[in-house]
């Protein structure tokens, strides 16, 4: 069997536990009767704050930067996953086995990643008419790979973030949180990041969103395509230098706790 | 009743000091801080500066309620005090009472980290110009949460996933509790279901205790925030009692 093949059999395993995990947290129930309604009203609660502004633009603002928003923030869950693998004790033999541990842990979290894109995408359908946000069709349909874009960079980042979290089990839910926040604090989704001073704005073009999130908008906006376009490939540049950061950072990681003999410690 | 009330937030506040777990949602509140007045200060709304420092303080009230009262008895079970606790003459309520009340104190520290983001983020000082009222109501406030995170604390037992209900009992309360934008902007059949909770009759009375004018029908409201909370509190302690009745009953007490 060649390595692609190989490589491709490892995700397909480490996705189907990522389902099997999601499932054993979450029933659809549960999920659509009680997160998602909760989602709605999240929108509901930074967007009702145009309403307090009389602005109706910038009801449109909040309402798509936090019906996205909910999509990476879901997908950032995938960092809480990997301590899961931590503490099922099969880091070890993950470490053991000739596959690379990285396509495992790439894969076991995506349920994460489809739940924050088609969540996001459903927030979207219901919230853009209850805040009259125009979304003509055809062309909306574009929300479709630009979300999932934008989800697929976040999990990049947050594969990053699980390899930290490996070494610091303890920290999965400060790490997770904080950068949710910080992507919903300067990515653009409640202000435009030229709100904030240079230095931070010019932070905020490394997150992942910031720049799916401008194609969002351009798209909903009616923007020029290529300017659309031209976000969307650095939303991709963005998501593929989190995925090169995860690639060079994971392996040293995993020796450290290696060489530390904690890979199957519980911390 | 007052000393076991006293060891159980003693108790509390010092698991919560060592677990950073119970002190999570105060990470959070520096983050909404900025979110909100950046928000009215991109818009140039300079008068609802003051509003946008108090949501995070009323948001981070409520959530770590939620927290401490999701993870009450969860946590005596874990560690296997309930049936200990079940067995001592206080009622289990007065333990959760007195636990839930010190994090209700401690989540009061959000308010120096708004005021600091505010001050030295935004350079904005927030201006109380009621301030006894303020005083008054805020405690009238955290009492209330107290009653109605009890209530939860009892529901969170019987509930079979109380990590979901935790999860997904807060935004919806910030939306409902006017925790940032009054109720009265809430189509008509969302503010009547609102009216029913202390948070948007407490919100509402510290935004107006930021502004030169002088508050109206104070007592009514001040009233209705403590009406609110004593009933809360009141359900609150029959259901926990009931509750631990029933786990007693069926030998469910320390299982987890």
């Amino acid at each position: 069997m060649n390595e692609l093949a190989v490589a491709a059999r490892a995700l397909r395993h480490a996705a189907r536990v990522a389902w099997q995990d999601f499932h054993a947290q979450w029933t659809w129930g549960a999920w659509f009767g009680a997160y998602v309604p909760r989602l709605f009203f999240q929108v509901v609660y930074f967007a009702i704050v145009g309403e307090l502004l009389h602005s109706p633009g910038r009801t449109v603002f909040l309402a798509v930067g936090n019906s996205l928003v909910v999509g990476p923030m879901i997908t950032m869950l995938a960092v809480q996953a990997t301590v899961y693998e931590r503490w099922a004790g099969t880091v070890p033999l993950l470490v053991a086995a000739p596959t690379s541990p990285l396509l495992v842990f790439a894969g076991r979290s995506v349920e994460w990643l489809v739940q924050g894109a088609g969540t996001s995408l459903l927030v979207f359908a219901v919230m853009l008419p209850v805040f009259h946000v125009p979304a003509p069709l055809p062309a909306s349909l574009w929300l479709v790979p630009l979300v999932l874009l934008t989800c697929t960079s976040t999990y990049a980042f947050a594969i990053f973030l699980g390899g930290l979290v490996l070494r610091a089990p303890g920290a999965r839910n400060l790490v997770s949180t904080t950068a949710s926040m910080v992507v919903m604090t300067l990515a653009g989704v409640n202000v435009p990041v030229t709100f904030f001073p240079a230095p931070v704005a010019a932070a905020a073009q490394l997150l992942p969103v910031t720049h799916g999130l401008s194609a969002i908008r351009g798209l909903l906006s009616a923007a020029p395509a290529p300017e659309v376009a031209l976000q969307a490939v650095t939303e991709a540049l963005v998501g593929s230098g989190w995925l090169m950061v995860a690639l060079l950072t994971f392996q040293r990681l995993l020796d450290g706790s290696r060489s530390t003999g904690s890979l199957d410690l519980d911390g | 009743m007052t000393r076991p009330l006293r060891a159980a937030m003693r108790a509390q506040l010092l698991m919560s000091l060592r677990d950073p777990g119970d002190l999570f949602p105060l990470v959070l509140v520096p983050f909404y801080t900025v979110i909100f007045l950046a928000i009215m200060r991109s818009a140039g709304r300079s008068d609802l500066l003051g509003s946008a420092v108090l949501a995070p303080v009323l948001l981070n009230l409520w959530y770590m309620a939620l927290v401490v009262a999701g993870d009450l008895v969860a946590r005596d079970r874990f560690f296997q005090t309930i049936e200990l606790l079940v067995a001592t003459p206080t009622p289990y309520a007065v333990v959760g009472v007195g636990r839930v009340l010190a994090t209700t104190l401690l989540s009061l520290v959000a308010f120096v980290e708004a005021w600091l983001v505010a001050r030295f983020g935004f350079d904005y000082a927030i201006q109380v110009h009621h301030s006894v009222l303020f005083a008054v109501t805020l405690t009238l406030t955290a009492v209330a949460t107290v009653g109605t995170a009890v209530v939860m604390a009892a529901v969170f037992v019987v509930g079979r996933t109380p990590r979901m209900l935790q999860n997904s009992l807060s935004y919806p309360i910030y939306v409902l509790g006017g925790v940032l934008t009054p109720v009265s902007l809430l189509p008509w059949w969302l503010q009547a279901p609102a009216r029913l909770l202390y948070l948007s009759w407490a919100a509402d009375l510290l935004r107006d205790c930021l502004q030169a004018a002088p508050p109206r029908d104070v007592g009514v409201r001040l009233l209705v925030i403590a009406g609110l909370g004593i009933a809360s509190l009141a359900i609150g302690l029959l259901l926990t009692s009931r509750v631990i009745d029933r786990l007693r009953r069926r030998g469910a007490l320390g299982l987890t």
